[in-house]
């Protein structure tokens, strides 16, 4: 943990002074099922694969996802698993804002008037089946996000161990506006 | 040859036996066209050309998709047979969850749970049609020029899955070969969740060289079970190894190695050796 928050640190600096990522609004309803299913979630988002701190896409695969309406920041989170755990999760900032989006479809702390689905493709905490992947979709209260205001960093952060026993960390951070 | 009958559905004569095993080729999420791992893909069938001795034919584990309608799958395995066609050898394609609706339980085919979605009659147009097969199960049979030796692919169907597949499974894993590959999407550590869980049965009551899945989205060889995950074709990795395909050499001593490459580099991922009983060689 204490390897993921110095990259953490690091990419967040970097991203300070960059230009803002545009956070595209969406153009139809969102049904938070954790399909990701809607077209806006692949054809409109801003999306990025997180990075393993060497370089190059983290093993296992994690990707954020990110739009918005009136109200809300949708967030889509999608990590490759094949061991699913409780107690995973990722870890995202929002400017001040902090939080976890767990594998078992919590959002913690809590953020008043926030709404979680997820969908798991395997079996929760059954070393003895390979799992395949679970996928969070996440509505965040704009007002909670600060980025009604202005842009804001967003920083994505997963480490997951996979059944050769070794973590592997992936992480993604920029600064974004809403469009 | 491209995507043409190339070696064809009747048993073909060869003098080495020699093929590469793909798997697992599919974006994250539904309908992701955006997303589908073309870059990768295309260079993994670019790798098996250029492989030297050049392979035959080629293995694919299952999974070409993820698609909810029709229009995305038409795109979907469009992008996939383009990248197919960087290899001129001919393709022996396995049936994933994804050629059914996605969910590893679900069933497809006439009488089936699921019936006939377009992912599964796409696929059976697409892949299994042009190589002279109708159904999602089926043997294709090698033997030696010199008969020294006779090997059987037998593609299981775990998603299409009938109590006629599994009359026609021990149907064919009786027929006496040198060599017998069972090629099924699901691993034995997936079967449990699907309909098909007694083929496992039928595979466990005959002889077996490699049983060849994917649907994990990882490399990993299992000896007990005389099995070979490839599941590294670009679909999202499940674990830390990096996309790659397979590479399978009979040996003159009549031994199997089989090889796993990194697609970028060609690094080996994995080197093992078994003999036509699938033991330790």
């Amino acid at each position: 943990m204490k390897h993921l928050l110095a990259i953490c640190a690091l990419v967040a600096c970097k991203s300070h002074g960059a230009p803002a990522q545009q956070i595209p609004a969406i153009t139809g309803e969102l049904k938070l099922d954790g399909e990701l299913g809607e077209s806006d979630w692949s054809t409109r988002a801003l999306r990025h694969v997180l990075a393993a701190p060497t370089g190059g896409q983290a093993r296992p695969f994690s990707e954020a996802s990110l739009l918005h309406d009136k109200a809300y920041l949708y967030v889509g989170l999608y990590a490759a698993d094949e061991d699913i755990r409780t107690g995973e999760y990722f870890d995202v900032h929002v400017g001040a804002l902090a939080f976890h989006a767990t594998s078992t479809g919590a959002i913690t702390p809590a953020i008043a008037g926030a709404k979680a689905s997820i969908d798991r493709d395997g079996t929760l905490d059954d070393p003895s089946n390979d799992d395949e992947e679970w996928v969070l979709e996440l509505a965040i209260p704009l007002e909670a996000t600060g980025l009604a205001g202005g842009a804001q960093v967003v920083t994505v952060q997963r480490c997951d161990t996979p059944k050769d026993h070794i973590e592997r960390c992936g992480s993604w951070s920029g600064r974004v506006a809403l469009q | 040859m491209g995507s043409g009958s190339g070696m064809g559905s009747g048993t073909s004569t060869v003098t080495d036996l020699r093929f590469g095993i793909v798997g697992d080729t599919r974006p994250p999420n539904p309908g992701d066209t955006a997303g589908y791992p073309t870059a990768i893909i295309t260079k993994i069938y670019q790798d098996i050309q250029a492989e030297s001795p050049a392979l035959p034919f080629v293995i694919s584990t299952g999974d070409y998709m993820f698609a909810d309608t029709a229009a995305q799958v038409t795109a979907q395995l469009a992008i996939y047979m383009t990248a197919r066609n960087n290899y001129t050898g001919t393709q022996y394609p396995a049936m994933g969850n994804h050629e059914c609706t996605g969910a590893t339980a679900s069933n497809c085919g006439s009488g089936n749970t699921d019936g006939m979605t377009a992912n599964y009659t796409q696929f059976l147009s697409t892949m299994v049609a042009p190589i002279g097969f109708q159904a999602p199960y089926y043997t294709k049979n090698i033997a030696a020029a010199d008969n020294s030796w006779t090997a059987k692919f037998v593609v299981v169907a775990c998603n299409a899955w009938t109590t006629a597949q599994g009359t026609w499974l021990t149907s064919e894993l009786a027929k006496p070969t040198t060599y017998t590959f069972v090629v099924r999407h699901e691993g034995t550590n997936a079967v449990s969740q699907t309909s098909c869980g007694a083929s496992q049965t039928i595979i466990d009551a005959h002889p077996l060289t490699l049983l060849i899945v994917g649907h994990t989205h990882t490399y990993s060889h299992y000896a007990s079970t005389k099995e070979v995950v490839v599941g590294i074709g670009g679909a999202p990795l499940t674990s830390g190894t990096d996309y790659g395909y397979a590479v399978v050499v009979r040996n003159a001593d009549g031994t199997i190695t089989v090889t796993v490459y990194n697609y970028s580099s060609h690094a080996v991922i994995d080197t093992f050796k078994i003999s036509a009983t699938g033991a330790a060689a």
